[in-house]
């Protein structure tokens, strides 16, 4: 019982935080990032008697970076998506920037994950690396990149709507 | 170097503010987390189970001195050995039929046929799935990891195909064993229901062959 109500605890100190990050992660897709969250505090779930004293937040952030950059080579999300009637609004409706979002959702799942984290959330370079499980300077080399193409693709689209 | 500066600040922005967290929100994640904790329990006492009916058949077969034949399936040693008896009952056996462009199979689980492939994706099914091939619920699959993709360790690795291969358990869902054949970078899939062994995901990874025909995608 004590389990439960630690967990129950960190849930609702932490899930929105989750929830924010997911969204930025899918670049706006709230439905997807709803799914995220969810597995990700499963995941929790089971190991929180290993994690809860110390690691719960590291553990859960991990986690839904793990979860993101595998929902994309797994197809069975796909049917974990199937609903009777399609939903009633779009799934990015409300974003603030549509033209970077778009581009956001353009990139690979890595790059892309190693520039909201590091731009977005605004972590440290050694936090996203740890996220990532790769080097400080992965981190660097792919953010670079990313910025690029997000410039590159921002100024395709200017450029189509001015022509 | 001012527009990455400027796209760096239209990124800050993105973050969207976090919402409230309702009781309902709350319940939920603790249902979904207690059930998956629940399968969990169900799968591992399924093995024990098993494990101990096998030995008991063993030490009844030794007091009686009788032929193995009176030994349960699950039971009998198999063509590789004793380890690839598991919780389901499935074995792997020595795969002789057509095989698919892109992968050569050697073994499957026993019964189980090769239901097709696309340039990156092979599926393994009960006879007469009729699902897509790209959904894998239930089946057995064996991916070529995107281009793009990053070589994925985890902190369970494994001796595959000569070299280490990783593998990493989404409870509840499925199994995935990540490895390099020395030219591509594989990823094969056992949806929990079927009851491979961690084992028995190794054993048929060491049996796969990428060809040429097969493509990774991108991104």
């Amino acid at each position: 019982m004590r389990h439960q109500s630690e967990y129950e605890a960190f849930v609702r100190a932490h899930r929105a935080e989750l929830l924010a990050t997911a969204t930025s992660l899918t670049a706006g897709d709230r439905h997807l990032a709803e799914d995220l969250t969810q597995a990700t505090l499963v995941r929790l779930y089971l190991h929180w008697g290993r994690v809860r004293e110390t690691k719960a937040g590291a553990y859960a952030r991990r986690a839904l970076v793990n979860c993101f950059l595998d929902h994309r080579r797994r197809a069975w999300v796909r049917r974990e998506h199937s609903v009777d009637a399609p939903p009633d609004r779009a799934v990015d409706d409300g974003v603030d920037d549509p033209e970077l979002t778009g581009a956001l959702r353009a990139l690979p799942p890595r790059m892309r994950a190693a520039v909201v984290l590091r731009h977005v959330e605004d972590l440290p370079v050694e936090e996203v690396a740890g996220l990532l499980g790769c080097s400080t300077g992965t981190v660097k080399s792919q953010t670079a990149r990313g910025l690029a193409k997000l410039r590159a693709h921002l100024l395709e689209t200017a450029n189509r709507g001015g022509s | 170097m001012s527009e990455h500066h400027e796209i760096e600040g239209r990124l800050r922005t993105l973050r969207p503010a976090p919402g409230p967290t309702t009781d309902e929100q709350v319940a939920g994640d603790v249902r979904r987390g207690a059930r998956a904790a629940g399968r969990r329990r169900a799968v591992r006492l399924a093995t024990g189970s098993v494990t101990l009916a096998a030995v008991g058949a063993v030490a009844f077969v030794a007091v009686a001195n009788q032929p193995d034949t009176t030994a349960p399936p699950s039971a009998a040693p198999t063509h590789r050995g004793a380890t690839t008896a598991k919780a389901a009952g499935l074995k792997l056996v020595d795969y002789t039929g057509a095989q698919q462009p892109g992968f050569t199979v050697g073994q499957v689980p026993e019964g189980f046929v090769l239901q097709g492939v696309s340039p990156a994706v092979l599926a393994v099914t009960r006879p007469g799935d009729a699902t897509d091939i790209n959904d894998f619920q239930d089946k057995l699959v064996v991916m070529l990891q995107s281009q793009d993709a990053t070589f994925h360790k985890t902190d369970h690795p494994v001796q595959v195909h000569g070299g280490t291969g990783y593998l990493r358990d989404e409870p509840g869902t499925a199994t995935t064993l990540e490895y390099m054949d020395g030219k591509h970078d594989v990823v094969v899939q056992a949806w929990d229901s079927l009851g491979l062994t961690d084992d028995q995901l190794v054993e048929f990874a060491d049996g796969i062959s990428v060809t040429d025909a097969a493509q990774a995608g991108v991104g």
